[in-house]
């Protein structure tokens, strides 16, 4: 089952007493994803309740079997003592409301904390389209308890409709199928090409960090096992969730050994350093056996390699990569990041590339490649691999608001810059297995379900998707 | 590696091509480095990197958005580069 997020977007009741005091401003501070940003009580006992999103605020719930809700709300202490409050998920403002689920939630941390209540199925019926859209969520402190909120949400947990699109068009077509035509054939095959493949959904990964909050697989069955001198190509899509803040390093794809200790257990790993703006690639053994290479986007000049072409291919501009200024991106926001590397053991232009979309970053800051020494890495261990943070300790997820992945591939070759145009597929995440280099793909998530399932038989799922990461729509 | 806190200050008056890591405090006053050079002139000097490194995961809402501190690795590979950096 898919999940979706639903924020507040309203006052349906208030005792006042808040800071801010204008509803629309706490509102604003509850739902922008922006733990920077908060309202918290000015006197004891005070309760809030909020109007949530519902079914027409996203496509992807439209028709879908709502199974199951859950409070969440990020909270910090103030320092003066624990912050409390009572969060209550119902039907209406009046004492004779139904209340779907109630939750006391506490912390002492004086750091924004996420804090989840328990998952209601509503006595194992579900929820229908109208409770969802009618449903509220009551915010109501205990006595002595300062409780400085950033975030107010609800988990959706839902079944997707099946198809809506396939549904109309089938009726059209049935009834016209008798009669076809030239024109009607084309028309069917388009139609048959569109609706047999569709991806609606990607991985969130949340801005905590640890075990607890990653997206990885364990590779217990040893289908993915990248060497130093491999040739290997890694895709995905991603859309930023980082912001300019970060000031620091976001891994992207991570690989190392099962039970890794550090950094130098065979790690495979793409991450963006956002502090300065660029796109690193290394392979690495141990500190003095490293490969790697880095790719910058803030300069539109003939230096370094021509670092242009890496600045007109990301269209950022002399602004950092952030999720305020995604360069260019697909109509849902998403850029396609591809590693391609040879059987080389260097970073080299000559064996290893990377592409924005469907256009090369060019020649990497060293053109003859980064490092030390020779990375040996083996290929007899089982790999762990993460989306969103290290590999190896679970860090460097960002911040701000999740950064989602999408159509995420490994290939054992090094991919052609035709190939990772006909991947790009004009922005479209595609179906990999009418890739051309199809039989080169080792593994394929398109997040398409609950667990990550990888669509190259016998290969790894991402079946860990913990904490607040979740499956949900693109 | 000699690892520092300067001022932006101080930074600007240092030998760049000794720099091998720099990072901006958030608020952009001062400047975390590791350098060849000596520098006296300084907020805080470290030990080594590993007490540089658990440095900024303590004081890391100086230092880094994602609530969590530099690493060591990070200190020792994230290249500095003047030309691109600056």
């Amino acid at each position: 089952m898919a999940t979706q997020h639903i924020t507040v977007n309203g006052v349906a009741a208030s005792d006042g007493g808040f800071s801010p005091s204008a509803n629309s401003e706490i509102v604003s501070n509850a739902s922008d994803g922006d733990t920077g940003s908060s309202f918290q009580n000015t006197s004891i006992n005070q309760s809030i309740t909020f109007q949530l999103e519902g079914v027409s605020d996203y496509s992807v719930l439209s028709g879908a079997t709502i199974t199951s809700v859950q409070a969440i709300i990020t909270m910090a202490a103030s320092g003066k003592g624990s912050a409390q409050a009572t969060v209550r998920l119902k039907d209406g403002t009046g004492e004779d409301a139904e209340v779907y689920q109630q939750d006391s939630l506490d912390t002492s941390n004086s750091s924004q904390t996420d804090l989840s209540g328990t998952t209601t199925n509503n006595g194992g019926s579900g929820f229908s389209a109208d409770q969802l859209n009618d449903m509220l969520i009551e915010v109501a402190g205990i006595e002595g308890a300062l409780n400085i909120i950033s975030r107010v949400r609800v988990l959706v947990t839902f079944t997707a409709a099946a198809n809506p699109f396939i549904s109309k068009i089938s009726g059209l077509v049935i009834g016209s199928v008798n009669k076809v035509s030239a024109l009607a054939k084309t028309s069917i095959a388009k139609v048959v090409a569109v609706v047999n493949y569709f991806d609606r959904s990607a991985v969130a990964k949340s801005i905590s960090t640890g075990t607890s909050e990653a997206v990885y697989i364990s590779d217990s069955n040893g289908s993915y096992r990248i060497d130093h001198n491999d040739a290997f190509s890694v895709s995905f899509w991603i859309k930023v969730g980082w912001n300019v803040s970060l000031n620091t390093t976001i891994h992207l794809f991570s690989s190392s050994d099962v039970a890794a200790a550090g950094a130098n257990a065979d790690t495979f790993r793409v991450f963006y350093i956002e502090n300065q703006n660029r796109l690193m690639v290394e392979w690495r053994s141990g500190s003095s056996e490293k490969k790697h290479n880095f790719w910058f986007f803030h300069s539109n000049s003939s230096s370094n390699n021509n670092s242009a072409d890496a600045f007109n291919a990301a269209g950022l501009g002399t602004t950092f990569w952030n999720s305020s200024n995604r360069g260019n991106v697909n109509s849902d926001g998403y850029t396609l990041i591809t590693v391609t590397r040879g059987t080389t053991n260097s970073a080299a232009s000559s064996n290893l590339n990377a592409y924005w979309n469907a256009t090369s970053l060019g020649v990497g800051f060293y053109a003859s490649g980064g490092g030390t020494g020779t990375p040996n890495m083996g290929n007899s261990t089982d790999k762990q691999i993460t989306l969103g943070s290290s590999s190896w300790n679970f860090l460097q997820s960002g911040n701000n608001t999740e950064t989602k992945f999408n159509g995420v591939t490994v290939w054992d070759k090094k991919l052609t810059s035709a190939e990772v145009t006909e991947l790009y597929n004009s922005g479209t995440p595609m179906d990999v297995s009418t890739h051309s280099a199809y039989a080169n793909c080792t593994g394929w998530w398109n997040f398409e379900d609950t667990n990550g399932t990888n669509l190259i038989s016998g290969g790894p799922d991402f079946d860990q998707i913990n904490g607040n990461s979740n499956i949900g729509p693109i | 590696m000699n690892y520092y806190i300067v001022t932006s200050e101080v930074f600007d008056t240092l030998t760049k091509e000794n720099i091998a890591f720099m990072l901006k405090s958030i608020d952009g006053t001062q400047r975390l480095i590791g350098t060849t050079d000596e520098v006296t002139d300084r907020v805080r000097k470290f030990q080594n990197v590993t007490t540089c490194s658990n440095y900024t995961f303590t004081n890391h809402s100086d230092w880094t958005g994602d609530g969590a501190g530099i690493e060591e690795w990070m200190l020792e590979e994230i290249i500095y580069v003047p030309e691109i950096d600056d």
